[in-house]
């Protein structure tokens, strides 16, 4: 897969993952789990870059007597899996012409 | 175990400071809850794999002896912005190539054969890339404790693609290196390099203002709305279809080289060079101004 592609789609699923409540590091792994195997080492730099970009923002909650840092997608997050939706219908158009031509041809 | 095991991931980590606490801290909630879900510590550790080799996934770098620094190919760092209203760049010795993408994204990249010691942040939409060689110096010193051998011939490369609509500013402080501008729109544009050469095609600018000592400044193809300023010292300034209502040019003894996209009659022309002043009333409101000690002056007009 395109690495940009990848890079984008996994930023959006880490968003996805906010859209019902806050979540945390260990959470939001685990709930990528079922789609993506993602290692803690490729989702700091992602929640990095959201909170950069604005998409989400942070802070931290008191837990067993430890930080937690909790993450919140912002509303410039929710434009973010907007526009992702839209492109990958695009996307999915052009797919749907590829695939038909290839199917025509090979048959 | 888990102390010494943060304790060796902490050594491994090279980033700055802010960052590298940042990553131990995420590390430590990790294995915390990962624990409070029932995972053995032994477990966790294990399937994280040695420090060592975190770190470098966080880092994208390993620690290593110099020797393999050098042989390393381009380190490559990556950052993505939107609606940016400014660059603001100070460096020392980088080069850089800024041109416009398809993308509504600002996006940078960073080629370096050794830790060029560059901060890139985004503050209140104002791009900053900041460059400190010393800074950059000293983390691969602490990194091989060894100063890097090609610290003073090192090669960074930034390269920015600007979104074709954002009309941003941009702003360049730099010493050497060359400056490659292409195909972008802009406001402001300011660059000042003393020793490098700035090359600048297809360029639509607000305003251009540009001072450098040596070096030289070739403009090809560029438009700009307001005002252009050059200021030099001893290189060489050359435009080919500049098409600008002010022009002015201040050099000591660099050789200047102008074609002008207009008309001549437009132009009240101004040239002043020791025991040589010369002076056309035009018709036009536009104006073209050159300041020379010693160097040689030649321009022309393409209608």
């Amino acid at each position: 897969m395109d690495i940009q592609m990848k890079r984008g789609s996994l930023d959006v699923c880490v968003l996805a993952s906010l859209l019902n409540g806050d979540s945390y590091g260990y959470k939001i792994i685990q709930s990528l789990g079922a789609i993506i195997d993602i290692s803690e080492s490729t989702l700091y730099p992602i929640l990095k870059r959201l909170e950069g970009s604005e998409c989400l923002t942070s802070y931290s909650v008191e837990h067993n007597s430890r930080l937690r840092k909790f993450y919140s997608i912002t509303s410039k997050g929710r434009e973010r899996i907007r526009e992702y939706l839209l492109d990958f219908r695009e996307l999915q158009k052009v797919y749907e012409f590829i695939a038909g031509e290839v199917k025509g041809n090979v048959e | 175990m888990l102390n010494d095991y943060l304790a060796r991931l902490k050594n491994a980590l090279h980033n700055d400071i802010e960052e590298r606490d940042e990553i131990l801290n995420f590390m430590e909630e990790m294995i915390n809850d990962r624990m409070e879900n029932g995972e053995s510590l032994e477990d966790i550790l294990r399937s994280l794999g040695d420090p060592e080799t975190v770190a470098e996934s966080f880092t994208g770098k390993r620690s290593e002896s110099p020797k393999e620094e050098e042989k390393r190919a381009d380190q490559l760092s990556h950052y993505e912005y939107r609606n940016i209203r400014k660059i603001d760049i100070d460096s020392i010795s980088c080069s850089y190539e800024i041109f416009s993408s398809n993308d509504d994204r600002f996006l940078i990249d960073i080629e370096a054969d050794s830790d060029p010691g560059i901060t890139v942040t985004n503050r209140n939409s104002i791009l900053k890339i900041d460059q400190d060689p010393i800074e950059g110096n000293f983390r691969s010193m602490f990194r091989n404790w060894s100063v890097s051998r090609n610290f003073f011939n090192r090669k960074v490369l930034v390269k920015i693609a600007v979104p074709q609509d954002s009309r941003c500013d941009l702003q360049i402080d730099n010493v050497s290196g060359t400056i490659h501008i292409n195909d972008v729109v802009l406001g402001k544009a300011e660059i000042e390099c003393v020793s490098g050469s700035a090359t600048l095609t297809d360029v639509h600018a607000h305003a251009l203002d540009s001072e450098n000592v040596s070096g030289s400044l070739v403009l090809q193809n560029v438009t700009v709305d307001e005002r252009t300023e050059m200021e030099m010292v001893s290189g060489s300034i050359r435009t080919s279809m500049l098409k600008s209502p002010k022009i002015s040019l201040e050099t000591v003894s660099g050789s200047v080289d102008l074609q002008i996209d207009g008309k001549k009659e437009d132009y009240e022309i101004r040239i002043e060079k020791l025991f040589q002043d010369e002076h056309i009333q035009g018709n036009g409101n536009c104006l073209l101004k050159i300041e020379s000690v010693s160097g040689g002056i030649r321009y022309g007009f393409s209608v």
